[in-house]
């Protein structure tokens, strides 16, 4: 059952360069599908629109055409209200903690706007941010602090504090450990696959990282060029990849030799 | 044993800026040797770049401030040298090439310029004579006798080709010793492929020399022959590379490697090495690696440990590592 499932999707941008219109296809009827409780891959190379298609889902752009439907439903044409309260069903965590913290405000403010907006209740909203900031080990101290005072691994375990305290049932996270280093890389994943598990998420995780997703994800999807261009199950795609481009990526990235 | 083309001693650097100083570097020992592709691995903020930016001279003095330590090239300390002495031996005998291309490229100039400027200044080249030689340079680093290459400037070229390029001034007079500071790391995994592949080829060409500093072990297990790796401004291990990925000797090798996802672990969790790294201000008495380690006792909390050499399974070679628990001891002990 699809938690999340996208139709013939459509995205074009228009751009003028030196008076000249040009027309860029960035999502060209992209087909995707996340299964409730699986993590999902979206791969490929710089500027293939795997971040216009999570822009599409979360609303921040209007699709050309095509269906996003969530639960059966379709989301791409929502009202403000409706928007809102869906926002807090599908939550994203971005490659760099540090674009999406404000800077002058403590952690603690930051983390409390999103369910501020939601009308949840102050000390509802306290209890649900604690208890997480203590499940991926950092303590109520640390809310204190600015972003600048953490380290970016901490700083992204709170971006997924942040996430799942709206009560998120579909996380997107874009190339959520690519700034950070192996050993804390580690940790996030870890993290991640275990959160996953307690509170029954579906994630889709977009990565350039071919080792980490053929790792980490049940499904992947390849995108080039705006469109998917290959996606299954990730045993299957690592072995046997039917396009051509698949296994040339795969094959070029350099993979660990170890016994263990 | 091959030769050691160039020797780093117990260097020690920090950094000084407003009344906080930060040891990047705490007694580093390399040595690299003729025709070895040596990988310095570490994480950011490890010291690794601190480090092979000072064997050219590049450290910013101030804040930059060399405690301690001596670099040896051809019997004679770097450390030592003048800016005019410095210069004579910079992009001539070790040359250094970078993770961003486009920042080190001259914007203004283009490739032909670049290229030729080197052997102008190095060799005493003449114009007709720096063009000729830069277009061998060009087919050299794979981007074909192209006489109208040689007019484009930076902004005209991809990311693969500006490293190309960069790589082509790297040679231009024949160094001994190349310096490569995370060369593919800005690079899609496709382009990535082809430059390693042209490194290993111009190794084996000219006997080159490359120190090649990189976060990627698979990276630098596709490429090194050497390997050590870098924690907190010091050298914890130094192996022949199939050594260092088979049996590693000390533990943050060992997580290092546990925490690199492969598809081939799916569904098992990451091992994952607790904790961050240490604060760069901090000074801690015993080994630095103790409080993230899962081996360490009072001993390691207290007291730092040395360097010991160890047997390697090439018998010729030898291997180090700077642990009290290596479980290298278990198996033969010190040599």
């Amino acid at each position: 059952m699809s938690i999340l499932e996208i139709r013939s999707l459509n995205k074009t941008f228009v751009t003028r360069r030196s008076g000249r219109r040009r027309v860029v296809h960035a999502v060209k009827n992209v087909n995707l599908s996340i299964a409730e409780g699986s993590i999902t891959g979206l791969v490929g190379e710089s500027g293939c629109g795997k971040s216009t298609v999570t822009r599409l889902i979360l609303g921040l752009e209007r699709p050309d055409s095509g269906t996003i439907l969530y639960r059966g439903r379709d989301i791409t044409r929502l009202s403000r209200r409706e928007r809102l309260e869906l926002n807090s069903k599908i939550q994203i965590v971005f490659q760099d903690p540090d674009g999406s913290f404000n800077p002058k405000k403590t952690l603690e403010w930051s983390l409390g706007e999103g369910l501020h907006n939601l009308g949840i209740p102050e000390d509802e909203s306290r209890r649900r941010v604690l208890e997480l900031t203590e499940r991926v080990s950092l303590s109520p101290e640390d809310l204190k602090k600015f972003p600048n005072q953490l380290s970016g691994g901490q700083k992204q375990r709170l971006s997924i504090v942040r996430a799942l305290s709206m009560g998120a049932e579909v996380l997107m996270l874009d190339e959520p450990v690519s700034s950070l280093d192996v050993s804390i890389q580690a940790q996030i994943i870890n993290l991640l696959a275990s959160l996953k598990e307690e509170m029954d998420l579906s994630l889709l995780f977009i990565s350039h990282d071919l080792g980490l997703v053929g790792y980490f994800c049940d499904f992947i999807n390849v995108m080039y060029r705006g469109e998917i261009l290959e996606s299954g199950a990730a045993d299957r795609l690592l072995t046997a990849p039917e396009k051509k481009y698949t296994g040339e990526l795969f094959n070029s990235a350099p993979r660990l030799d170890v016994d263990s | 044993m091959k030769q050691t083309v160039l020797e780093i001693r117990n260097l020690a650097i920090d950094f000084r800026t407003r009344g906080r100083t930060i040891h990047a570097l705490r007694g580093l020992d390399l040595e690299i040797r003729k025709g070895e592709i040596h990988a310095l691995v570490g994480e950011s903020g490890s010291g690794k770049s601190v480090a092979s930016r000072a064997v050219l001279g590049l450290t910013p003095v101030p804040p930059g401030d060399i405690v301690s330590g001596e670099i040896l090239y051809r019997e004679q300390d770097l450390l030592k040298l003048d800016e005019n002495e410095l210069n004579r031996i910079r992009g001539s005998r070790i040359s250094m090439i970078f993770q961003e291309p486009a920042r080190y490229l001259n914007p203004v100039l283009n490739v032909g310029e670049q290229i030729g400027e080197q052997l102008r200044f190095h060799r005493g080249a003449g114009r007709r004579e720096a063009a000729g030689k830069a277009l061998d340079l060009l087919e050299e680093v794979e981007l074909g006798r192209d006489a109208k290459l040689l007019k484009a400037y930076p902004h005209e070229l991809s990311g693969g080709m500006k490293q190309r390029v960069m790589i082509a001034v790297a040679l231009a007079c024949d160094p001994e010793i190349l310096l490569a500071d995370e060369p593919t790391t800005a690079l899609d995994v496709t382009v990535q492929d082809r430059i390693l592949t042209l490194l290993l080829k111009l190794r084996d060409r000219y006997n080159l020399s490359i120190l090649f500093v990189s976060h990627d072990l698979a990276v630098v297990q596709s490429i090194a022959d050497r390997v050590s790796v870098i924690y907190a401004g010091r050298i914890r291990e130094s192996a022949d590379t199939a050594d260092l990925f088979t049996t590693p000797g000390h533990p943050y090798t060992t997580g290092l490697l546990g925490s690199v996802p492969d598809p081939c672990r799916r569904g098992k969790e990451l091992r994952v090495i607790p904790g961050t790294v240490l604060d760069p201000r901090e000074e801690p008495a015993g080994c630095a690696f103790a409080p993230r380690c899962p081996l360490a006792d009072r001993r390691c909390r207290e007291n730092r440990p040395e360097s010991e050499t160890f047997p390697a399974s090439d018998t010729a070679g030898f291997r180090r590592v700077r642990c009290f628990h290596t479980p290298l001891k278990s198996r033969g002990g010190p040599v």
